[in-house]
């Protein structure tokens, strides 16, 4: 699986819904169940899943679904 | 129970598992207010969850972050309209740390002021609403101004934080209606360095690393079981491999693997451990596949036993099935199936036992026997929410009562048994002295229990103190031994009629007339009273279809309501008094 694939792996299972498709202009606006909790539980999730950590600041900083998958590649790569 | 042990807790899979709770299946509901000064919207699925395994749907209301003092002292707060059966206080030590770096004033005065507010916020609600209260412990900090040295500095954060949860628990102590959440024990058990996560506290204000919610949701969830009645009385034990190493009827006494150091040693920690169960209460009895002679051998012979026959309220060895010899503990004891615990070492024994007999809690035991007690304190088998000096003497008064049950068949009949046993009868209005006992008996009945109000210590004070009710204690002793404080009945007048709201007895005392001598009692107060009816209730739960036609067997009439929940009514004229051998004594005579 690619990382596209294995992030959309992690976001069915957080948000419980097995349809959902990412795309990177996606925000949290569109998903029903994206708040501040689920958030939490995504990027634990994804670090999880990568075997990485985010810092405060790459979380305060990404806007769309796009720049997390951007710093994931990113830290994939360095590892 | 069994399932809850079990499982696994795996913070993601739980809340997917939050969104898919079958509704269909008989729970029993529980209302669970959270007051915290972390966030509390990662324990709500969790705590649901947990609950739902062991067959409670769980309504959870969630304080206003950060304000446990103005919840608890409000009476308009959600918290008191929610009227919850358990309110869980959990205090983060992030919180207590952006405190402690603020302080005005002296440490002293730091730790005196957070204990004064926690344990006002406790008082403000028990004073309000008579629930069961569960007060967090807090994590120990990580960081250390002086090095080791901290320790030895009363002013340091780790000595402040040290001295607030000795000061917890020091209030917690007399005040029963408080019980710990030891989430110290849980961080340090996973390690602290795993447990803090502050960038999640930073983001969303985060109890901890989320991997480690589900052991703080369950501790919860445990300890709100336990108030309720959900508790361990009987660990079941195998013999050959459990207790020692080797088999006793092969290898004999001198060959078996016990002792107090060396390759033994594993078996001699696991039966000291086991031997601290029994006093503080837990009954301990035996199921092994062996000739009873043989089995008994080590308990009365070996040097390195700490078990001796006397730690044995039964003791069952024989060829049968083990699921047999488990039904046969389970009758002589008179207790649940599920406030039992099967310890085998034979994996083979062990789904045998879940298979035939689901709600016994079979643990899995690792195959090294010196991970024994280990693996067992992991699964926190023996929560409680009392502890009193009945706890310390059961193992003696189930030891007597399997001596009656001997002495009953050589009786020609029951009368002339029931006679020899010259039982005394002790029955009398709730006092402050007999409340926690008093209290427990309420939270542990449940077979002869009539209508199963589970009332804390703090109800039942107000029970005592009520000028309308008329809250009874019961105590039996007989030649034999004392059984202490084994039944309360509760009724009250209400117009006509004295009205019976509670009646529960310990089922070690069914069969000798107490029920008998009670109704005569009732219905000579009624009498008394110039009351002409006496009314009785009964409500089914799981557990008490022991008593679904127990006013039916007195002459009751049932007027209304069905096998889940009626009501009996009695004409107290038409009333024959029955016989008994039980002699009324006053408190002060009993013990003579």
């Amino acid at each position: 699986m690619d990382i596209r694939e294995r992030m959309t792996a992690v976001f069915c299972e957080v948000f419980d819904d097995d349809s959902i498709e990412i795309y990177p202009e996606m925000i949290a606006a569109n998903v029903e169940s994206w708040d501040s909790i689920t958030h939490i539980n995504l990027i634990v999730a994804l670090e999880q899943e990568f075997k990485l950590r985010f810092n405060t600041a790459d979380v305060a900083s990404m806007k769309n679904v796009g720049d997390l998958e951007c710093l994931i590649r990113q830290k994939v790569n360095q590892a | 129970m069994g399932n809850l042990r079990e499982s696994n807790l795996v913070y993601t899979a739980l809340v997917r598992e939050s969104k898919h709770l079958e509704p269909t299946l008989v729970l029993t509901a529980v209302r669970l207010a959270l007051l915290s000064d972390a966030a509390t919207q990662q324990f709500v699925p969790l705590l649901r969850v947990l609950f739902h395994r062991a067959g409670f749907d769980a309504s959870i209301y969630e304080g206003h972050f950060d304000a446990v003092a103005l919840e608890s002292l409000n009476p308009g707060s959600g918290l008191y309209s929610f009227q919850p059966d358990a309110v869980a206080v959990i205090n983060s030590v992030q919180a207590l740390r952006a405190k402690f770096f603020q302080r005005a004033g002296t440490v002293t005065a730091f730790v005196a002021d957070t204990l004064l507010e926690i344990v006002g916020s406790w008082d403000a609600i028990l004073a309000r609403d008579a629930v069961t209260l569960l007060q967090s412990t807090y994590v120990m900090p990580y960081e250390r101004m002086f090095g080791n040295f901290d320790r030895k500095v009363e002013e340091s954060f780790s000595s402040a934080v040290e001295a607030i949860n000795t000061g917890i628990v020091d209030a917690a102590r007399v005040r029963s209606a408080v019980l710990i959440n030891d989430v110290q024990h849980i961080a340090s058990w996973v390690g602290r360095h795993r447990w803090f996560d502050d960038r999640l506290w930073d983001m969303a204000k985060s109890f901890c690393a989320l991997d480690h919610l589900p052991a703080v949701a369950r501790n919860i969830v445990d300890i709100v079981l336990s108030a309720r009645g959900r508790i361990v009385k009987c660990v079941i034990l195998d013999l050959d491999n459990t207790l020692w190493g080797g088999v006793i009827g092969d290898d004999g006494i001198d060959g078996i693997v016990l002792n107090v150091h060396g390759s033994g040693e594993s078996f001699y920690r696991f039966q000291c451990f086991l031997k601290e169960l029994r006093k503080r209460g837990i009954l301990l009895a035996v199921c092994s596949k062996n000739e009873m002679s043989n089995a008994l051998l080590p308990f009365e012979k070996h040097p390195d036993m700490v078990l001796r026959r006397e730690d044995i309220t039964v003791f069952q060895a024989n060829w049968d099935d083990k699921t047999a010899n488990i039904r046969v503990i389970q009758q002589v004891l008179n207790i649940g199936l599920d406030s039992m615990v099967f310890l085998d070492d034979n994996p083979f024994e062990r789904n045998l036992v879940r298979g035939v007999l689901p709600e016994v809690i079979v643990p899995e035991l690792p195959e090294d026997p010196a991970d024994y007690v280990r693996a067992i304190s992991e699964l926190n088998l023996f929560e409680t929410a009392s502890f009193s000096n009945v706890d310390l003497q059961r193992t003696d008064l189930y030891r007597a009562e399997a001596e009656r049950r001997a002495e009953q068949a050589s009786f020609a009949n029951a009368g002339d048994f029931l006679r020899s046993l010259k039982m005394r009868i002790v029955v009398a209005r709730f006092d402050a002295f007999h409340l926690p006992r008093i209290a427990q008996l309420l939270q542990r009945s449940n077979q002869f229990n009539l209508t199963t109000h589970r009332y804390s210590e703090l109800e039942c004070a107000y029970l005592m103190s009520s000028s309308s009710v008329v809250p009874l204690y019961v105590k039996l002793a007989d030649r034999l031994g004392d059984h202490g404080l084994i039944g309360v009945v509760v009724v009250e007048p209400e117009g006509e009629t004295l009205v019976v709201r509670d009646w529960l007895m310990s089922c070690r005392v069914l069969a000798r007339g107490v029920e008998d001598y009670l109704m005569n009692c009732i219905v000579a107060e009624a009498s008394t009273r110039g009351l002409k009816t006496v009314c009785g209730e009964y409500i089914r739960t799981a557990k008490n279809q022991m008593v679904k036609d127990f006013y039916g067997r007195f002459g009751f009439t049932r007027h209304s309501g069905d096998g889940d929940h009626a009501l009996w009514s009695l004409d107290t004229s038409a009333y024959e008094s029955r016989e008994t051998f039980i002699q009324p004594v006053t408190e002060a005579n009993q013990a003579n």
